[in-house]
C-alpha cells in the first residue's frame, strides 16, 4: 500500500504543479498582445490573394476609420443648420479629424478636378463615342463636320431637358457636356438621394482600438445631446467600421461567457444526475482544466499570438477532455491496464494525431485550432491517468440507470432494420450538400448597426437591387479597359443602367485616338463648331472660354503617364462610400461598377478575363475560403487515415475496422442529415466532422473492449456522451454561426453514434451487467 | 376726429401701393388672398416656360402641364420633349424621369436645393418660411397682384438673385426665376384647373 499512496501523493503533486506554473502563465500573458481579434489574420499572411491584398489596402488606406453621420427626425429646411451643427461638434470632438466633408462636397470636389482636367480625362472617351456613333451612321459628311453639328444637336437638347438649366452657367466653358453626362452614369446615382446631409468624419487613431472604439460611443451621446438642444427631436445616425468592430468586439465576448457557463452548467446538470455522489465532479475540474489550460500555453508557446476565433471554437476541447475524466474514473480498479490504458490512449493519441495534421495546412485559425486541441487532448490524458488514483471509486459511482443499455428490452428485428433503413435514408442527404463559406459566419450579426446602415445608404442614394464590382488592373488605364469589356457583357438595357467612371475615363486605345485627332482633324471641327453654334441660334463669342482652353490643349497632354497620375491624384479625393468608383490599395488598382443585380445567386459572375469580383467577396471571402476549405479537407483525411492506421496497428486491421465502423456511419449519416436540411455547409462543418470522428471513436473503442468480453459498452461511454451532447447542444444555439455549425454537428454525430452503440451493446450482450464499475 | 376719418379713406389707396410684408402679420386684404389660392390647390394646369441664357441669341421655350399638390410638391410634365419628361420638385429635393423610368435625383448641391425649396414654398405661397431668407415686397389691387422676393443680406440663397409670382385673386399665373448672370426662367400659367385630388395612377405616375 505505501506504493499506491506514493503514486497518489506523486498523481496530486503533478497535476497540482501543472496548473499552478499554467495559471502563472495564463495570468502574466499580456493578452491585447497575444491575442488578435482581427479578421485579416484568419487568412495566412502568405496569401496573396486578390481579396486580402485589397481588404489590407484598404485598411492601410484608413478607409475603415472613417464614419458616416446624417441626421433625421427634422423637417427638411432646418438640416441644412442641423448639419452645421453637427460638423461643428465633429470638429471641435477629439475624437475625430477637424476635416469633414459630406458625400456631396467629395463628390463636388471630384467633379471639380474632372472639370479642371475635363480635356484630358472626358474628352477622350467622348470623341470616342461620338466616332463609334459616325461609323454606323450613313452620314456623307466627313467626321469632323459631322461632329460638329452632332455636338450642336447634342447641346440643344441637353438645355430643352428640365434639369439642363441648372448646368447652364457651365456651358461656355463646356459646351460638349462633358461634366453634365457624369450625373449620368459615371458619379451621379439614381434614386432620391440628399447627400448634402450625409457627413464623412475620419477618425483620428485606428477604428480597431478598443480606446477608439469607447471614445466614439461617448462622443456620439454628446453630439446627439447638443443637437438635441438646438433641433429638440432630431436624431443622429452614424455608420461605421468603427461601431461594427465594436459590437463585433463585445458580442464575441459576450457569447463566448454565455456558450462556456450554459456548457459548464449543463454538463454539471448530467454528472449531477448520472453520479450518485456530485462530489465526483471534483476529480473531473482538474481534468479539463489541465486540458484547456495546456493547449492554450502550448498554442502562444508554438505559435506566439492566437486568434480569438481560436478560443471560441476551441471550447469544445472541454467536452473532450470531461469525456477522458469520466472513462479513468468510472473504470474498474485493478483493471485498468486492460479496460482502461490501451482504449484512453488509443482515444486521446488519434484525436491528438487527428487534430495536430491540420497543422500542416496554411489557414491560421484552423491550425492554431489542430494544435490547441491535440495539446490539449495529450494535457488532459495525462492528468486524468495521473489523478486516477487519487479519485476515490466511491465518489465516481453512477447511478444504476446509467450502467445498462438504455434500449435494453426494447430491440427487435424490425426496430434495428427501421433505424437502419433511416440512417441509410440519412446518408443520402450527402449528395445534395453545397458548400459555401462566408467569413461574416466568424462574426456576430448587429442587425441593429445594419439597419441604420442600410438607412445612411438610403438617404445617401444608394439602391439595394444593385451589385457593386470592383475591376483591378495593375495601373488605373489597364483596369479602365478591363471594366469596359466587362461591362458590355452586362449592358442589358431592360436590366437597368450601370454607373461607373469607367464609363467616361479613358482607356490607352482612346488617348492614341485623341492624340491623332488633335494632330488632324480638331482645328477643321472648331471652326465647323463655331458655324453650328451661330446657325442654331447660339452666340458663338460667348463660347470664349471652351475655345481658349482647346487652343491651349497639347497633343502631349494625352500621354499614358500623364493620365494615370490625373487618375492616381482624383482617386485621393474620393474618400468614403465613393472611394469605391477609383480606388487604389496595395498596389491594385480598381474602378468600381454599380449594375443591376444578377437574377440569380447562383450566377457564374464576372469572366475572369475581365478580373473583375463583386464587392461582396470582400465581404464574404467566399472564394479564398473555398481555396482553403478544400486544403483543409486533404488535411481532415489526412487526419483521418492517420486515425485509422494507428486504430489498426494497435487492434489490428479487421478489429481496427469494426471499431471505426460506429463513427463512420455516424459521420455519414450526420453530414446526410445536414445536406437535406441546411441550404450550406462550411469549414466549420467540417472540423466538426473530424472531432465528431474522434468523439465517437472514443465510444467505441471503449464499447468494443466491453463488447468483446460479452459485456455491454460501460457507463463511462453513456455519461460522457450525454455530457458531450449537452454541451455541444448549447453550441448550437450560439448567434455566432461558426459556433452553431460546429455544436449541430458534432451533437448529431455523438447522437447517431450513442444510438447504434447502444443498439449494437443491447443486441449481443452475453454478460450484459458486468458494463459498469458497480 | 378730421385725421381719423382721413386715415380711414386712404386704407385702400395704400393698399393698392407697394409694400412690405411681414409674413407674420400679413395684411388683411392679403392674408384672404394667400388663403383663397391655398384652397385651389391641388390644381392642375397648362405652363409656358421660357428659359433666358447668355450664350443664346433667343430664349428656349417650353410648354407642359403642370401638377401641384399641397404634400407631394409640384409636378412638370413636358410631353412634346423626348421621352416626356416629369420632373418633380418636393420635400426631398428635385428628379426626373423619362419614359416612366425610375426617378434620378438632380444634382443635390445645396445651392441648387435652395432654388427647389423657394419654388416650392412659392407655389404653395408659404410666406413665412420664405421670408426667412427674403425680403418680401407686395402689391396689390383688385384685379391683380404681385409678390417680389429679394434675398436678404446674408441668407445663404444659392444661386438665386430674385424671385417673382403674380396673379389674379382667382390664381396664380407667372412665376419669375432670376438666377443672374442673365439667366432667368419664367413659367406662364393658364387653364388652371382646380380639382379635389389627384388619382391614385395620376400620383404614381407624375409624383414620387
Amino acid at each position: 500500500m505505501p506504493g499506491s499512496s506514493d503514486r497518489r501523493r506523486f498523481g496530486a503533486f503533478a497535476v497540482a504543479l501543472f496548473l499552478g506554473v499554467s495559471g502563472l502563465i495564463v495570468g502574466l500573458t499580456d493578452w491585447d498582445q497575444r491575442l488578435s481579434s482581427r479578421v485579416l489574420d484568419l487568412l495566412p499572411a502568405s496569401d496573396d490573394s486578390l481579396e486580402r491584398r485589397f481588404m489590407i489596402g484598404v485598411i492601410q488606406d484608413e478607409q475603415a476609420d472613417l464614419m458616416r453621420f446624417v441626421i433625421t427626425n427634422l423637417a427638411i429646411d432646418r438640416r441644412d443648420d442641423a448639419t452645421d451643427l453637427l460638423r461643428e461638434m465633429l470638429r471641435d470632438s477629439r475624437t475625430f479629424e477637424p476635416t469633414l466633408l459630406s458625400d456631396q462636397q467629395v463628390i463636388e470636389r471630384a467633379a471639380g478636378f474632372l472639370f479642371k482636367h475635363r480635356m484630358t480625362l472626358l474628352f477622350p472617351t467622348w470623341l470616342a463615342r461620338h466616332q463609334a456613333e459616325w461609323r454606323t451612321m450613313t452620314s456623307d459628311l466627313p467626321f469632323h463636320e459631322w461632329l460638329a453639328v452632332r455636338t450642336v444637336e447634342e447641346l440643344d437638347q441637353f438645355l430643352t431637358s428640365p434639369d439642363g438649366f441648372f448646368f447652364s452657367e457651365l456651358i461656355d466653358q463646356d459646351p460638349l457636356l462633358l461634366i453634365p453626362q457624369l450625373r449620368d452614369g459615371a458619379i451621379g446615382d439614381a434614386g432620391t438621394g440628399n447627400r448634402s446631409t450625409v457627413l464623412t468624419a475620419r477618425l483620428r487613431h485606428s477604428a480597431f482600438d478598443p480606446v477608439t472604439q469607447a471614445n466614439v460611443l461617448e462622443t456620439l451621446t454628446a453630439l446627439e445631446a447638443g443637437l438635441i438642444r438646438e433641433f429638440p427631436g432630431a436624431r443622429i445616425l452614424a455608420t461605421g467600421p468603427v461601431l461594427f468592430a465594436r459590437h463585433s468586439r463585445a458580442a464575441i465576448r459576450a457569447e463566448v461567457g454565455r456558450i462556456n457557463i450554459a456548457s459548464i452548467l449543463l454538463v454539471i446538470v448530467v454528472v449531477v444526475v448520472s453520479l450518485r455522489n456530485p462530489l465526483g465532479l471534483i476529480g473531473l475540474v482538474p481534468v479539463v482544466a489541465c486540458g484547456l489550460t495546456g493547449g492554450l500555453i502550448g498554442s502562444l508557446l508554438y505559435f506566439g499570438q492566437v486568434h480569438v476565433m481560436m478560443l471560441v471554437l476551441g471550447a469544445f476541447l472541454s467536452g473532450i477532455t470531461v469525456d477522458y475524466g469520466f472513462h479513468t474514473f468510472l473504470s474498474r480498479p485493478g483493471e485498468e491496464r486492460s479496460r482502461l490504458w490501451k482504449p484512453l490512449s488509443a482515444a486521446a493519441g488519434s484525436t491528438a494525431v487527428g487534430f495536430i495534421v491540420l497543422m500542416f495546412g496554411s489557414l491560421p485559425v484552423v491550425r492554431q485550432l489542430g494544435f490547441f486541441v491535440g495539446v490539449g487532448a495529450l494535457c488532459a490524458l495525462f492528468a486524468a491517468l495521473s489523478l486516477k488514483p487519487v479519485v476515490p471509486p466511491r465518489l465516481t459511482a453512477v447511478r444504476p440507470v446509467f450502467t445498462r443499455p438504455f434500449f435494453r428490452g426494447w430491440i427487435r428485428p424490425w426496430t434495428v432494420t427501421i433505424l437502419l433503413i433511416l440512417l441509410a435514408g440519412m446518408t443520402t442527404g450527402i449528395f445534395r450538400i453545397v458548400w459555401h463559406d462566408d467569413i461574416r459566419e466568424l462574426d456576430m450579426p448587429s442587425p441593429e448597426l445594419s439597419a441604420v446602415d442600410c438607412r445612411i445608404r438610403e438617404i445617401a442614394g444608394d439602391s439595394g437591387d444593385r451589385t457593386a464590382y470592383l475591376t483591378t488592373g495593375p495601373n488605373f488605364l489597364v483596369a479602365i479597359d478591363r471594366q469596359r469589356g466587362f461591362q458590355e457583357t452586362r449592358s442589358d438595357p431592360n436590366a437597368g443602367s450601370i454607373h461607373s467612371l469607367a464609363t467616361v475615363l479613358p482607356t490607352i486605345g482612346e488617348l492614341h485616338a485623341t492624340r491623332d485627332f488633335l494632330g488632324e482633324g480638331s482645328k477643321l471641327w472648331l471652326d465647323g463648331l463655331r458655324r453650328e453654334l451661330d446657325r442654331a441660334g447660339y452666340d458663338p463669342f460667348a463660347f470664349g472660354p471652351f475655345f481658349e482652353t482647346w487652343a491651349g490643349l497639347e497633343a502631349d497632354a494625352c500621354q499614358a503617364a500623364s493620365i494615370e497620375e490625373q487618375l492616381r491624384e482624383l482617386s485621393d479625393l474620393l474618400i468614403g462610400p465613393v472611394a469605391f468608383l477609383l480606388i487604389e490599395a496595395n498596389g491594385i488598382h480598381a474602378v468600381g461598377t454599380l449594375a443591376p443585380s444578377e437574377p440569380t445567386a447562383t450566377s457564374p459572375g464576372p469572366d475572369p478575363s475581365f478580373h473583375t469580383i463583386a464587392a461582396s467577396q470582400l465581404e464574404n471571402l467566399n472564394h479564398v475560403f473555398s481555396r482553403y476549405r478544400s486544403e483543409v479537407w486533404r488535411f481532415v483525411l489526412y487526419g483521418l487515415l492517420a486515425v485509422t492506421v494507428a486504430i489498426g496497428v494497435i487492434y489490428r486491421p479487421l478489429p481496427g475496422l469494426r471499431i471505426l465502423l460506429v463513427p463512420t456511419a455516424a459521420v455519414f449519416s450526420a453530414f446526410g442529415l445536414l445536406g437535406w436540411t441546411l441550404p450550406g455547409l462550411n469549414l466549420f462543418h467540417l472540423l466538426a466532422g473530424l472531432l465528431g470522428f474522434c468523439l465517437s471513436l472514443d465510444y467505441s473503442l471503449f464499447a468494443w473492449e466491453s463488447r468483446r468480453r460479452g459485456e455491454s459498452p460501460p457507463a463511462s461511454v453513456r455519461v460522457s456522451a450525454l455530457t458531450t451532447l449537452a454541451a455541444f447542444g448549447v453550441l448550437a444555439t450560439s448567434r455566432l454561426p461558426a459556433v452553431a455549425s460546429l455544436g449541430i454537428t458534432v451533437a448529431l454525430i455523438v447522437l447517431v453514434a450513442l444510438v447504434l452503440i447502444e443498439v449494437l451493446g443491447a443486441t449481443r450482450p452475453t454478460n450484459p451487467d458486468h458494463g459498469n464499475s458497480e | 376726429m378730421g385725421r381719423v376719418c382721413a386715415g380711414l379713406l386712404l386704407t385702400p389707396l395704400m393698399a393698392s401701393a407697394t409694400q412690405s410684408l411681414d409674413s407674420s402679420d400679413l395684411p388683411g386684404e392679403w392674408k384672404t388672398l394667400v388663403e383663397n389660392l391655398r384652397e385651389r390647390i391641388p390644381l392642375r394646369a397648362i405652363f409656358l416656360e421660357t428659359r433666358k441664357l447668355p450664350f443664346r441669341k433667343d430664349p428656349i421655350v417650353l410648354t407642359g402641364i403642370l401638377r401641384l399638390d399641397a404634400e407631394r410638391g409640384l409636378s412638370l410634365c413636358h410631353p412634346d420633349a423626348e421621352g416626356s419628361p416629369i420632373t418633380v420638385i418636393d420635400s426631398n429635393g428635385m428628379a426626373m424621369r423619362s419614359n416612366q423610368s425610375d426617378w434620378q435625383a438632380l444634382p443635390d448641391r445645396r445651392s441648387i436645393r435652395s432654388v427647389h425649396t423657394a419654388i416650392a414654398a412659392l407655389l404653395v405661397l408659404d410666406l413665412r418660411l420664405l421670408s426667412e431668407d427674403f425680403e418680401l415686397i407686395g402689391e396689390l389691387d383688385r384685379d391683380n397682384w404681385q409678390i417680389q422676393l429679394s434675398p436678404k443680406p446674408g441668407a445663404d440663397t444659392g444661386r438665386l438673385r430674385g424671385l417673382s409670382i403674380a396673379g389674379t385673386p382667382e390664381r396664380v399665373n407667372r412665376l419669375g426665376i432670376d438666377l443672374g448672370g442673365n439667366r432667368s426662367i419664367v413659367i406662364k400659367i393658364s387653364s388652371e384647373e382646380s380639382v379635389p385630388g389627384f388619382g391614385p395612377e395620376e400620383y404614381a405616375r407624375f409624383f414620387r
